[in-house]
């Protein structure tokens, strides 16, 4: 038999965020985390844009 | 020919001085200075695309740049992910202790009820989860000591 990782249901996530808005007013350091997790990944898909548009870019001038 | 040589390695040179400035912007991971990069990798983009440049010379520099790209981009997901494993850690430590305090405060209504099945229950749950989870304050302390040492670095 194996063990799977259940899912995350609605409800679970719904209480997730409800304990994650409740950290984020007693600890403001939790905030801090979060929101500097939160810069990371939208630096991670600007990165992502900008390499897409470089390399559609080189291929339009024919380096590729 | 020689004429022609200077004007290859001075381009050269412009290229590599575009991608080392691009490097060291790159690696900074502010989202205020994402304009800044975008700027200096269009930058960079022109100069590749002027059709004055050898070819050989566009090459090499589209490739350079391509490279700081990839590892800005391994070294922004790596930080992505830890951190992400720092707000997981927190708030399931976080969750867990919450549940130890409530598995405490039912062992002594227990207790003082004379429920003492009860209470032996809701103690061991309590220790079993209290003791494991007592990490959660002290990740939450320790982070705190570690932005604290972050802004007064800033």
């Amino acid at each position: 038999m194996t063990l799977t990782m259940e899912r995350p249901t609605e409800t679970r996530a719904t209480l997730g965020n409800v304990w994650a808005t409740a950290l984020r007013k007693i600890s403001p350091e939790y905030a801090r985390l979060e929101k500097k997790e939160k810069e990371a990944r939208e630096n991670l898909e600007f990165l992502k844009r900008e390499r897409e548009a470089f390399v559609e870019a080189a291929r339009r001038g024919g380096l590729i | 020919m020689g004429a022609s040589q200077d004007s290859d390695c001075s381009v050269a040179l412009e290229v590599l001085r575009i991608v080392e400035r691009s490097a060291v912007s790159f690696a900074a991971s502010l989202p205020s200075r994402q304009k800044k990069r975008s700027v200096l990798f269009k930058e960079a983009q022109e100069l590749i695309d002027k059709s004055a440049v050898p070819i050989e010379v566009r090459i090499a520099a589209y490739n350079a740049v391509l490279v700081v790209f990839d590892a800005c981009f391994d070294a922004q997901e790596a930080e992505a992910e830890r951190l992400r494993a720092e707000v997981d850690a927190v708030m399931e430590g976080t969750i867990n202790l919450f549940v130890a305090i409530v598995c405490l405060v039912v062992a002594l209504v227990a207790l003082a009820s004379r429920a003492y099945e009860t209470a032996t229950v809701a103690f061991v749950f309590f220790a079993v989860l209290g003791s494991s989870k007592l990490e959660a304050l002290i990740r939450l302390k320790l982070l705190r000591g570690r932005l604290k040492e972050d802004t007064d670095k800033k």
